[in-house]
């Protein structure tokens, strides 16, 4: 069995008073691939800011090679990106593509905020996916916008990380992105999470979008089922 | 990475605005010509410099940070100390920066007469205003904070009390030994708590909460 490189125990969120999810749980090994899903306002991207060491978990213990997510990043290589929206839009493409690594990714000399969301978006990709070797990967919505020729190089890239040692965890809310893609899935539903490997979902095969749907249906029934019966 | 890293980030992301920088070279020049007629008018010079660093180094962390702007920087493993030291030194160089080249303007006008602009006063309000400017709004957007500046500035009790351009070509009051020591921590006590809660601080995105 493989240590965990990422691991989260009883993990919960707030924002306030508001609680975001409690008491996730669960490992991820260097070389696996984790999908969160869940409806919008599930707590997906507060999770990956918790992974990435942005947030800290309000209970629980989060831990990347047995370290808090922060005191890690100084000692792993980690890409973190949460969408085009928050790539400053008044920066050149080509300075902000030369940031990750110091070589440039793109010519354009655009501003960003003049570029289209799908080449803002994979500016952003390519940037903090430029590091030849990364430990950890982090990426939210990051098929958001991206054309088929975009969507095929990120799910490829992606592939080749993992395959050379990456810890990979990507969230989306559209489940064809991650129908295939990921070794294991964390399906966030009414403040709860559950973990499931692909081959549980559907050991006869890849898992596809269409048993994604289903049990996140499933769960949602079951979290309104619960809730009905407390009521 | 390292705070060479963090510094050329805050660089590119431009924590000090284009307009205050074209700002700054106005004031240069404005100066240039005012010291050029009146090479004793060192204080009259130095004015404009030092109101417009109140608002550069006004420069706000936390709003870019949680819009998700230094995203990239935050996850490279630079320490977060270093990643505050050279955020504030990126928002108060240019303002310290002109606060030089006017200097040396005087100089040159005076032919080594005058410095004003090295004046203990000069050197104290210069040192305040940038660093409690930057560190008060590391957690409030620049327009907030100009607001907050403008009725210090203006309202007479607050003015008389705290609007640092009464201390323009002034000497620091005797003894040295009590008020060096004085100015230091008022400065570094604010400074002091934006470095704490930029090394501790959550940084949520915006949208997400």
């Amino acid at each position: 069995m493989t240590a965990a490189f990422l691991s989260a125990r009883d993990v919960s969120a707030r924002y306030g008073r508001r609680d975001v999810f409690q008491e996730l749980s669960f490992d991820l090994s260097a070389n696996e691939s984790l999908g969160v899903l869940g409806p919008n306002g599930a707590g997906k991207t507060t999770l990956l800011r918790m992974i990435a060491g942005l947030l800290s978990p309000s209970r629980g213990e989060l831990l990347v090679r047995d370290m808090t997510p922060r005191h890690a990043l100084a000692r792993i290589n980690a890409a973190y990106f949460a969408g085009d929206f928050t790539l400053p839009g008044s920066v050149r493409a080509c300075e902000w593509g030369s940031l990750a690594t110091g070589d440039a990714i793109t010519p354009e000399r655009r501003r960003i905020r003049q570029l289209s969301r799908g080449t803002r978006q994979l500016l952003g990709l390519r940037t903090v996916l430029a590091r030849p070797h990364l430990d950890l990967v982090v990426l939210d919505e990051p098929w958001e916008a991206l054309d088929a020729d975009a969507s095929r190089w990120l799910s490829r890239t992606i592939e080749v990380k993992r395959d050379r040692g990456a810890a990979v965890v990507l969230a989306s809310h559209d489940l064809h992105d991650l129908a295939g893609v990921c070794d294991a899935y964390l399906f966030l539903v009414n403040r709860r999470g559950s973990m499931w490997k692909a081959h549980e979902l559907s050991p006869a095969g890849p898992v596809t979008a269409a048993l994604l749907a289903d049990v996140l249906e499933r769960l949602q029934a079951d979290a309104t089922t619960r809730l009905r019966a407390v009521s | 990475m390292n705070v060479i890293y963090a510094f050329r980030y805050f660089q590119v992301v431009a924590v000090v605005p284009p307009l205050f920088l074209a700002g700054f070279v106005i004031t240069i020049a404005a100066s240039a010509v005012t010291l050029t007629h009146d090479p004793t008018a060192g204080i009259e010079a130095v004015t404009p410099v030092l109101l417009l660093q109140l608002f550069s180094a006004s420069s706000a962390f936390q709003i870019p940070a949680r819009r998700g702007h230094y995203d990239l920087l935050l996850t490279s493993g630079t320490p977060r100390w270093q990643i505050a030291m050279a955020h504030c030194l990126a928002s108060i160089m240019p303002g310290v920066t002109s606060w030089i080249c006017v200097g040396m303007l005087e100089l040159a006008a005076s032919h080594g007469a005058r410095m004003t602009f090295a004046a203990g006063g000069t050197c104290m309000a210069f040192f305040l205003v940038s660093t409690i400017a930057w560190a008060t709004a590391t957690s409030i957007s620049r327009a907030p904070a100009a607001v907050g500046w403008l009725l210090i500035m203006t309202i007479p009790p607050l003015a008389r009390f705290a609007s640092p351009v009464q201390l323009l070509g002034t000497e620091v009051p005797r003894p040295l030994a009590v008020t060096l020591p004085a100015v230091f921590v008022i400065a570094m006590i604010p400074v002091g708590l934006a470095f704490a809660r930029i090394m501790r601080g959550a940084v949520p995105l915006e949208s997400a909460q």
